[in-house]
């Protein structure tokens, strides 16, 4: 890391969290950039929610430290917004309501976060349904609402918890992209796990690789495409060569297993990219 | 650009619905914490810990506050073996008994036959519907004094009461239970050419006990109403009156024992209901 | 056609809808309805209703015409006794008694059971340790504790009040309880996610979410609270529509039993009507199940 290297915006640094005896997840260490989606992916049940809660700081380290722009965090941290798999829309607010939540509680008026909350209710696609209610939204309106509501109140990292598994393939798809197109309008460091090897090299500049039990940092892997990116990315060949190898990875039984031969094609990345190095794909 | 929106609100529902059982089977616990679950004998413990609490703020309350005639825990505890073996309370508690059951025995026959005609036939069910939600809507033991006067102080008068008391819920559950059958069963019935009287005992039947189950639950606590009240004002031999009597002569740790017996014995009543639940319909899972 | 629901086995609150029960009211997509004819269908249940109206008339009329007296009276003779009864005011001092002790006596239980289940919804040893007493008070026919406030207070408004509130009281707890209970933790995370502080966890999460459980517990409180005041009013009371009732049937009056037995119909009838509404207004955003 130079001096001009951009201070990660999140660092988790030598993670370990107990439930008791179990230790679910043991030594994680990574760092996101401002402005940088890292994906996380590993199997079932591995520890990748609870990772996210404690970056969200639902869930304090048993040991190690999880930093959001240089400050650790044990409690919900300012300018942190989460989106769940659950939407967790509150059922007896109404979309504006729901949307309008994190201003709210944080002591806005009503009248004051009006503006940015119907921009953004227009701005994932929802204009018209302010004032319904989730029970009458589909699963992908509300995740929608529930991204409105993580971005209303402008933040710096974005922790996105398998927001799209709880959704029909055609609906996952259509709102891949339109997250996408979302945040580049203003890019913001973001976690985004998920159980879909497609969705993480799609959605990620790099994606960390848990395994194990308890979960581990096994890999990261850069995956090298450029942004914007658009549905044309998936037919990509980069796009393949990252996603099998992710696929042999993550499928063998289990951590350590011997990566294949399409690895030396890959890279492996520890760090973010440094301002200096920034060439775009390739080895680092 | 927004994209057109269909919602499927039952979709939705259920998506969210799923979405939410899969993440909390996965946390341990919101907190983060795992749940450890107390041991029935911790639990036990606690709760026996309480009520001898509860007795004793009651006790020493008593002594200090209210006149001597005021029940109290030392008192009602030590007539217990009185009570049980007086022969009024004895012939009491079973003439009180023994008509809620047959009451509860009349008004399950009565109640599931007219819940079934009302459940199966859409007419007889809009004939009937003001009669019947007026009588579940008004307090049933309006109509003691009512039935005092056609069946004098007379038991007859309480079982009439317990039988009109249980037949409203079970007319209602049943009925409920008989409309809301699945078309889908009528239609296998139907396939097989099963005569309409098969159609009622084989599929009409037995899809409305789970109902007629939890309208015999609720029956069970509105009878035992009724029976009081009709024993209070028709002075009739019966556990009622028992407390009736012992509380206006003094008595009144012999009244509690009895009104212990009295609460046992809906729970009991209620207990055996949900026992036959889970085992007369071990198809029926309630969520 | 509104009515109040049916309850079926294994759900705690007698009363109160089960959820996940055999369904009433989401069957299996394949439910049909029984030959739907378009207007003939409308007609034929308009004429359902009617015979049935006409039907209970015309049966009171006839037996009442041809019993004594003292069994049982004609609608109509029904109808002017009641008549009598608003033109001397009678009528009208009871509701007021009447009403006066529910109100006071339904608002306390309100008050109490919601305190008392959002209480023992946060403090789990306090559940854990009195659940099978309140179970048991629950199932407790309240009536029977009539006699022991008679002997301690005697006649009057207090006691009448502390009868319906007996009555009232353990399903506005109940319901309050399981509401508060079963507050979903993932809710709770997400409040937490936004920094909500716990005053506002109570405000924005805890309490929107209760309140329709509250409001099932108001519906069956408004039901039980009237047998209350009804059973008071027949052992505790000079004044109100249960007396009235006892009074009558001292003197074998049918006709005024009759007529402030229709009076007490149509009043329950509306409580149940209101219940129901206040239930559904707090339960709008509930996912329809």
């Amino acid at each position: 890391m130079t001096e001009s290297a951009p201070e990660a915006m999140i660092r988790i640094d030598r993670l370990t969290k107990r439930y008791g005896e179990r230790a679910v997840l043991q030594d994680v260490s990574f760092d996101v950039a401002p402005g940088e989606i890292v994906s996380v992916v590993g199997p079932s049940g591995c520890g990748k929610t609870t990772l996210l809660r404690s970056i969200a700081g639902l869930a304090p380290p048993s040991e190690g430290s999880v930093s959001i722009a240089g400050r650790e965090v044990t409690e919900p941290a300012e300018g942190v917004a989460v989106v769940f798999q659950h939407f967790g829309l509150f059922p007896w607010k109404t979309v504006f309501g729901n949307v309008a939540y994190g201003l709210t509680v944080a002591g806005m008026r009503r009248k004051d976060a009006e503006p940015r909350v119907r921009q953004l209710i227009s701005l994932v696609g929802l204009e018209g349904f302010e004032k319904s209610y989730p029970y009458q939204l589909s699963g992908g309106m509300q995740q929608r609402a529930g991204l409105a509501r993580a971005l209303a109140i402008e933040p710096r990292v974005l922790v996105m918890d398998e927001p799209f598994a709880s959704l029909d393939a055609q609906t996952r798809d259509l709102l891949q992209l339109e997250l996408l197109r979302i945040w580049e309008q203003r890019p913001t460091a973001m976690v985004f796990v998920t159980h879909s090897i497609d969705e993480a090299v799609l959605m990620g500049d790099r994606i960390v690789i848990l395994s194990g039990r308890p979960s581990h940092v096994h890999d990261i892997v850069d995956v090298g495409i450029g942004r914007p990116r658009g549905r044309e990315v998936v037919d990509s060949e980069r796009f393949r060569v990252v996603r099998d190898y992710l696929w042999t990875v993550v499928m063998s039984n289990g951590a350590g297993q011997s990566r294949p031969g399409s690895a030396d094609e890959v890279t492996r990345a520890g760090d973010p990219p440094s301002a200096e190095s920034a060439e775009g794909p390739g080895p680092i | 650009m927004s994209l057109p929106a269909q919602p499927p609100a039952a979709a939705a529902a259920g998506t969210a619905a799923r979405g939410l059982r899969a993440a909390r089977a996965r946390q341990p616990r919101a907190d983060g914490e795992p749940q450890h679950a107390h041991s029935r004998g911790q639990i036990m413990a606690v709760r026996v810990i309480a009520g001898m609490v509860i007795l004793a703020i009651w006790q020493f309350g008593a002594m200090a506050f209210a006149p001597a005639y005021i029940p109290r825990p030392s008192r009602t505890i030590t007539q217990i073996p009185g009570v049980l073996s007086d022969q009024q309370f004895l012939s009491g508690t079973a003439s009180t008994l023994l008509a809620i059951l047959e009451g509860l025995l009349i008004a399950v026959v009565i109640g599931t036959v007219i819940g079934l005609i009302m459940g199966r036939l859409r007419d007889v069910d809009r004939a009937l519907r003001l009669y019947v939600n007026s009588f579940y809507a008004m307090p049933i033991v309006a109509l003691v004094p009512l039935l005092t006067v056609w069946f004098g102080y007379t038991p007859n008068a309480r079982l009439a009461i317990i039988v009109i008391e249980a037949t409203l819920p079970i007319v209602f559950n049943v009925a409920e239970g008989a409309r809301s059958i699945s078309g889908s069963y009528e239609d296998v019935a139907r396939t097989y050419r099963a005569p309409w009287w098969r159609v009622w005992t084989g599929v009409a039947l037995p899809a409305s006990l789970p109902y007629l189950l939890g309208g015999l639950d609720l029956a069970i606590g509105r009878a035992l109403i009724g029976a009081v009240v009709a024993e209070f004002i028709a002075g009739l031999n019966g556990i009622g009156y028992y407390i009736l009597f012992n509380v206006r002569s003094f008595h009144q740790d012999d009244a509690v024992v009895a009104v212990c017996v009295l609460i046992a014995f809906a729970l009991v009543l209620r207990a055996l209901i949900n026992l036959a639940v889970r085992r007369g319909l071990p198809w029926y899972r309630a969520a | 056609m509104t009515q109040p629901r049916p309850s079926t086995p294994g759900s705690p609150a007698p009363g109160s809808p089960a959820p996940g029960s055999p369904a009433p009211g989401s069957p299996a997509p394949a439910a049909r309805r029984r030959r739907l004819r378009a207007p003939t269908g409308r007609w034929r249940a308009v004429l359902a209703y009617a015979v049935g109206l006409a039907g209970g008339v015309v049966v009171w009329q006839v037996l009442g015409s041809h019993s004594s007296s003292e069994v049982f009276v004609s609608l109509s003779a029904t109808l002017s006794r009641l008549g009598q009864l608003i033109s001397d005011g009678s009528l009208q001092s009871a509701l007021t008694a009447s009403f006066s002790v529910y109100a006071v006596g339904v608002a306390l239980a309100i008050v109490t059971g919601a305190a008392g289940g959002l209480l023992f919804a946060r403090r789990a040893l306090l559940r854990l340790a009195l659940e099978p007493y309140l179970i048991a008070l629950y199932a407790a026919p309240m009536v029977a504790l009539i006699p022991f406030l008679l002997a301690l207070m005697g006649f009057g408004f207090w006691p009448k009040v502390i009868v319906v509130w007996l009555f009232a009281y353990f399903p506005v707890q109940f319901n309050t309880q399981r509401g508060a209970q079963s507050i979903a933790p993932e809710l709770i995370d997400v409040a937490r996610s936004f920094r909500t502080r716990e005053r506002d966890i109570w405000l924005h999460v805890a309490i929107p979410y209760t309140l329709p459980y509250l409001m099932t517990g108001v519906r069956q409180a408004l039901a039980r609270g009237l047998v209350g005041m009804i059973a008071a009013e027949f052992f505790l009371s000079a004044t109100g529509l249960g007396s009235l009732l006892i009074i009558a049937s001292e003197r074998f009056d049918t006709a005024e039993m009759l007529a402030v037995t229709l009076v007490i119909t149509l009043v329950g009838v509306a409580l149940m009507a209101i219940g129901r509404l206040i239930e559904a207004r707090f339960a709008r955003w509930r996912v329809q199940q």
